[in-house]
């Protein structure tokens, strides 16, 4: 694993917003960032793959762990919800079963999950499309250059496989109105790949979706009601707002991708529930509910995004932490991992899953932890 | 190495709606904008969304926020949270968002 410099595409903001990346760039500074990238041996590709698959596997494990145990409350779970996952996790309606692993690896030891973005994962049109257009134009390793890219071809797969499954062959897609973008672009690109499996997609924001009293129906802003409904708003969200009981009203009538179970694996106790279930696991870093007693830790919610509310405690003492408004639910403790250290370039690699099998790599670089101002560095390898 | 074509329709529609509409402009504005789209999502003249008589071909307002400020399904499908005489409501998902813009992670 080598992050090697190499010179921007001249016109590389035009050719990367031309593509629909319209937050290239951050507080004036690129946020996609091609004036590097990471190179990959392909025992190294190999290592991240198998390590992905695994992780996942652990995690199916970890899912049945806690609802044979029933440590909903651990999570911060609401009652009225567990009847609802239960009754998902058994049923197993349709997924698209995709989430990004962010990993801490250096190319000597094996790769360490930090946690697991399931339920709304985003970087995904920047690792799908638009570092695959970048190694096309740059091929940085010659004619061979390669990718760990599946993502694309198996999204249109997956809802591909689901179409037969799915209540209605018209899906609505919902998001938040962002401010710069992000979720919009992410919303509609997987908009186009379930639209080149066949189906029909209709966008709404997440706050014209409508409740009809009369039919115990959610509706769009056409009053037709919703029989498939993917969101990128996350679960935790959802069962807290207004409508969230509603979802229970007319859960039997509706199909939400992905599934209710996602709550027990987009919270940060999976961390802890996964080293109280594989202690040792070199997968897995040391997690648990209550702080280590040698001092030295990384303190995450329960529930947050892009590294909100974190805090890293190194013997004892505070040496970085992010603000936010999380942390209401609990939070979990983990080992601190070494992340290597490229001239000041911390990377962490987002390690995809899409119907539970590893698709692909992205690599985003920050500091000591990884907000939502990484900066999204493509990658290669030579098979 | 493999190639492969993506063949994107919506994502290049949609991106270029956003900045047309100034994506990355000041934030601090506060500016809101809105672009007119079929049910597919594609943009399509604003007149479409105007016209009354065509409600019911699917032809939408697609509210697009800058700084913070966020559309609310009253400007166009009455008062959020407060049942429409249809006995639909609105505005009941989308509260958590506000504080954060963004919903992904």
């Amino acid at each position: 694993m080598e992050r090697i410099p190499i010179a921007p595409r001249p016109r590389w903001r035009e050719t990367v917003e031309a593509l629909g990346l319209v937050w290239h760039t951050a507080n004036g500074q690129p946020y996609w960032n091609e004036a590097a990238y990471y190179r990959f041996t392909a025992g190294e590709i190999d290592e991240i793959e198998t390590a992905t698959a695994e992780l996942q596997r652990l995690c199916l494990a970890a899912g049945q762990y806690i609802i044979d145990r029933k440590l909903f409350p651990r999570l911060g779970i609401p009652p009225w919800v567990v009847p609802l996952i239960e009754r998902a996790w058994e049923e197993e309606p349709p997924a698209l079963f995709h989430g990004r692993f962010d990993l801490g690896y250096d190319g000597q030891g094996p790769p360490k999950l930090f946690e697991y973005n399931c339920d709304t994962p985003t970087a995904l049109f920047e690792a799908a499309v638009v570092q695959w257009d970048w190694l096309e134009a740059v091929r940085p390793l010659g004619p061979e250059s390669d990718q760990f890219n599946s993502l694309h071809e198996r999204l249109v797969a997956k809802w591909r496989d689901l179409s037969p499954y799915l209540r209605s062959q018209v899906v609505h897609f919902t998001h938040v109105d962002d401010d710069a973008g992000e979720d919009t672009i992410t919303v509609t690109y997987l908009r186009d790949t379930a639209v080149q499996a066949g189906l029909t997609t209709v966008p709404i924001l997440i706050d014209h979706v409508g409740w009809d009293a009369g039919r115990h129906r959610f509706v769009d802003v056409d009053c037709s009601p919703i029989d498939v409904l993917f969101h990128l708003y996350p679960w935790e969200w959802l069962v807290h707002e207004e409508f969230g009981p509603r979802i229970a009203e007319c859960y039997g009538a509706m199909q939400w991708i992905e599934p209710i179970w996602k709550m027990l694996w987009s919270n940060k106790a999976l961390l802890a529930v996964l080293w109280e279930m594989a202690p040792g696991h070199p997968n897995l870093l040391p997690a648990s509910f209550e702080p280590p007693r040698d001092g030295s830790y990384i303190r995450k919610p329960l529930l947050a995004r892009e590294g909100a509310n974190v805090t890293v405690v190194k013997d004892g003492r505070v040496i970085a932490e992010t603000g936010g408004e999380y942390g209401e639910e609990g939070f979990i403790y983990q080992a601190l991992y070494d992340l290597p250290d490229f001239d000041g370039n911390l990377p962490v690699l987002g390690s995809w899953i899409v119907d539970g099998e590893p698709a692909g790599l992205g690599v985003r670089e920050g500091g000591l932890v990884t907000g939502n101002l990484g900066r999204f560095v493509p990658h290669a390898f030579v098979r | 190495m493999k190639t492969k074509k993506l063949g994107l329709l919506l994502v290049p529609a949609v991106s270029a709606a956003l900045l047309a509409l100034g994506c990355g402009d000041d934030p601090a504005s506060g500016a809101r904008s809105r672009a007119c789209v079929d049910a597919q999502g594609r943009r399509v003249a604003d007149n479409l969304c105007n016209d009354r008589n065509n409600g019911s071909s699917g032809y939408h307002w697609y509210h697009i926020a800058h700084g913070g400020s966020f559309s609310s399904a009253s400007e166009s499908h009455g008062a959020a949270s407060s049942p429409h005489p249809s006995g639909i409501s609105r505005g009941g998902f989308g509260s958590s968002a506000h504080a954060s813009a963004h919903a992904g992670g």
